[in-house]
């Protein structure tokens, strides 16, 4: 008898002929989720199995596929030779300490295996009941637990009780690569992780405005790349000072067209270092009407600048919903720490909620747009996590 | 950038790092535990007392519980002694009180928290009004670590236990340790102190208490510090506090006098049309708290930073508490609140370099200012 995690993928079998490329997407991932940690690694049917890893590192195992796209549900398992008596002990020993209702569950791809599925459910229920009434009780229809027999064709047995959620979605890599506008807020974070769970593979550009906003600010979104980065198998951050844009718009355009015109500046810097990183789309944390920059008007205004798709995974999402699976996700605690996200110094009063095109490219024109984006984007600092 | 002027000495202090040489050569060689009965915890035990007593400068009638620091000392004093009725204190408070009262409320002592005047001092008849027959215990800053304003703990420790003389008075002290002259009245049961604000390190503090309180124990163990604070006492960062106190209350009138100095320096050199001084005049001269009104302070400081001046800000720059809760209590002037920046001094702080960092404050705030207001 040993230890074993089953991996179970989802909608991988849906892709017809493409189905070797993701589950050869999602073994890369696997791995490189497991790097560092000794483990074998095995393929059976539509499941991997991960063993002979040491049983200190069960917890880190589990946590670090916890994050890996693609992966539809985990369980701790063990592996038995496929005989009734093994089958039998293994059984008494995982269901030892469990109180409630439960039912055995027999699948056997072993046709070659002398007792049938409903009979072998029912021999080992017996057992169990045997062992641990009245703590414990036979219930077909609506269970507290299941014990799962799986029995393999190449002679193994695999018993489980536990079935745990993945992430779900597509193996990364498998969904092109996008560009993440991260701003240390609450949304930018779920964004990037939405779209790694489709299997995309992420960059990050974050707008620094020192000395408005502060170094702490800045390390919060590094902390935060960092941990999406887990979800998407690692994450390329491009930060880019962007105080003097700000400060030129801020002194030549009307103050209520300042964000719009921020927006505008991001987007197309976004865009550039996009494309230069292969990059096929941009994605943000916008939630429709959240603040002015996010009203359909403000939208527009902004989306006009570029032509590469943008993706807003968030963009009918309410904010409590956000909040929901940032706290799932572990950024939440980190995107709620009081530094400003976005310099506030210049805000003002009342933005624009319903800028005007016109308007917005008529203040344009005292910029000198290109010279401005050409000195922000020489001044790029890279950091890979 | 080579060299740093720093101004945020309220904050913490640099060591005095000749003082720390003798301590830890004290230390290498005395390094038993005080506990232990052979010569050498006895002697290391003997010379705690003498640290301890030099601790407590010309106050008689008091003893020292060493702590790990300020907040531990406020701590033991208000769970130690906020156990029923109501507890009276101030909006000016740090947080180590603050905060520990509002924990105390949680179990449903009423807490009472009393106005201050303009420049942070606390309004001591609305102080007076709220102690009643109730009242189990009475926290008052003695210097605010905001703004500098002094409140006269002795003056107020008196008139309170005439009106309950069976409460207790404690004051947090730790602004006002070794910087101003003050011998505690027997009136005043608990001081709080912190030696890493005058030159000592982090992770020294003690309550300074009347001989016969009895403190209710807040760490559990060995019984140290008569039973109150158990664990293993900090003899190098006792050693140093002491050495350092010494000499703070040696010289307390001409250090006193040098950061009045400062103090000007700094209040007459800001340039006016920016900035609006928040401290009193008569608060501690060690704090100058003053606002670029409409600027944002963090932002000044950032500025500042680059050049290598360090000075403080009244509040984390935060977008989900922007203002300091003790300026915001006796003023609502937003753009006030958002300007908040601190300047504090010890004494190895310089006059050259004050003027220099006043020069460079007003350089970047008009900066800033331009590019805020076109």
């Amino acid at each position: 008898m040993k230890d074993a995690i089953i991996v179970r993928y989802c909608e991988i079998h849906l892709k017809g002929k493409n189905r070797s490329f993701f589950e050869r997407l999602l073994v890369e991932s696997l791995e490189r989720a497991l790097k560092g940690i000794k483990h074998s690694f095995k393929t059976i049917n539509t499941r991997y199995l991960i063993e002979d890893y040491a049983e200190e590192d069960y917890s880190l195992i589990m946590s670090r596929l916890s994050k890996v796209s693609g992966i539809h549900t985990l369980s701790p398992a063990k592996v038995v030779d496929s005989n009734f008596e093994e089958i039998k002990d293994c059984a008494i020993k995982m269901v030892a300490g469990r109180r409630g209702e439960f039912k055995v569950n027999t699948n056997r791809a072993d046709k070659k295996f002398p007792m049938h599925s409903v009979e072998l459910s029912r021999e080992i229920g017996a057992v169990l009941l045997d062992n641990y009434a009245p703590n414990i009780k036979v219930n077909v229809i609506n269970p507290e637990f299941v014990l799962n027999i799986d029995i393999r064709e190449c002679g193994d047995t695999l018993i489980y009780t536990d079935v745990i959620k993945g992430v779900g979605g597509l193996p990364i890599g498998s969904s092109g690569k996008g560009m993440l506008m991260i701003s240390g807020g609450i949304d930018s974070p779920v964004a990037g992780y939405m779209l790694a769970k489709r299997g995309m593979r992420l960059e990050a550009i974050h707008f620094h405005s020192y000395p408005y906003t502060s170094e702490a600010a800045l390390d919060k979104v590094k902390t935060l790349a960092k941990m999406v980065a887990e979800y998407s198998g690692g994450i390329k951050l491009h930060i880019v000072k962007f105080t003097h844009i700000q400060e030129e718009i801020h002194e030549k355009c009307p103050d209520d067209l300042m964000i719009t015109m921020m927006r505008r500046f991001m987007m197309r810097i976004a865009e550039k270092v996009g494309k230069e990183n292969g990059c096929q789309a941009i994605i943000t944390g916008e939630s429709l009407g959240q603040v002015a920059s996010q009203t359909i008007e403000s939208i527009t205004t902004s989306n006009a600048v570029v032509s590469m798709p943008m993706l807003r995974p968030l963009i009918a999402f309410d904010k409590l919903e956000i909040i929901e699976i940032s706290n799932k996700i572990g950024t939440y605690e980190t995107s709620i720490l009081p530094y400003e996200d976005c310099c506030t110094v210049f805000l003002p009063k009342f933005p624009a909620t319903k800028p005007k095109m016109e308007a917005v490219l008529k203040a344009e024109k005292a910029l000198d747009v290109e010279a401005l984006i050409d000195e922000a984007l020489k001044n790029v600092e890279v950091i890979a996590y | 950038m080579d060299k740093i002027i720093y101004l945020d000495n309220a904050a913490t202090t640099k060591p005095d790092v000749k003082k720390l040489e003798l301590a830890t050569k004290y230390y290498e060689e005395n390094y038993f535990n005080p506990s232990s009965l052979y010569r050498g915890g006895r002697k290391v035990s003997c010379d705690i007392s003498l640290f301890k007593s030099a601790l407590l400068g010309k106050n008689r009638f008091k003893k020292v519980i060493l702590t790990s620091c300020g907040t531990e000392s406020d701590n033991t004093a208000i769970f130690g002694f906020c156990k029923r009725g109501n507890v009276v204190s101030t909006m000016g408070e740090h947080s180590a009180i603050y905060n520990s009262l509002m924990k105390i409320k949680e179990k449903g002592i009423e807490i009472r928290l009393a106005k201050l005047t303009k420049g942070g001092a606390v309004d001591q008849e609305d102080l007076y009004s709220k102690i009643d027959k109730d009242t189990c215990f009475v926290s008052v800053v003695h210097v605010n670590n905001e703004t500098g304003a002094i409140n006269p703990i002795n003056l107020i420790a008196d008139r309170v236990k005439e009106i309950n003389p069976s409460c207790i008075f404690h004051s947090d002290g730790v602004q006002a340790y070794g910087k101003i002259e003050c011998v505690l009245s027997e009136n005043v049961d608990l001081y709080s102190v912190s030696a890493h604000k005058i030159g000592g390190l982090k992770g020294t503090g003690a309550l300074i208490c009347k001989e016969k309180l009895n403190v209710p124990p807040y760490i559990i163990g060995g019984g140290q510090e008569g039973g109150v604070r158990s664990g293993t006492e900090n003899v190098l960062g006792l050693k140093l506090f002491a050495d350092v106190y010494t000499e703070r209350l040696e010289k307390i009138n001409s250090n006193y006098e040098k950061m009045r100095r400062l103090k000007e320096i700094v209040t007459s050199g800001i340039n006016k049309d920016l900035f609006t001084v928040i401290s009193p005049d008569n608060g501690s001269s060690y704090i100058v708290s003053a606002s670029a009104v409409g600027l944002r302070g963090a932002v000044l400081q950032n500025m500042l930073d680059d050049e290598g001046i360090i000075v403080g800000t009244g509040s984390a720059c935060s977008s989900k508490k922007p203002f300091s809760r003790i300026i915001s209590s006796f003023t609502k002037n937003q753009n006030l609140l958002n300007g908040v920046i601190r300047i504090s001094f010890s004494p190895d702080t310089n006059e050259e370099d004050v003027k220099y960092a006043v020069e460079r404050l007003n350089f970047n705030a008009l900066k800033l200012s331009g590019k805020i207001n076109k």
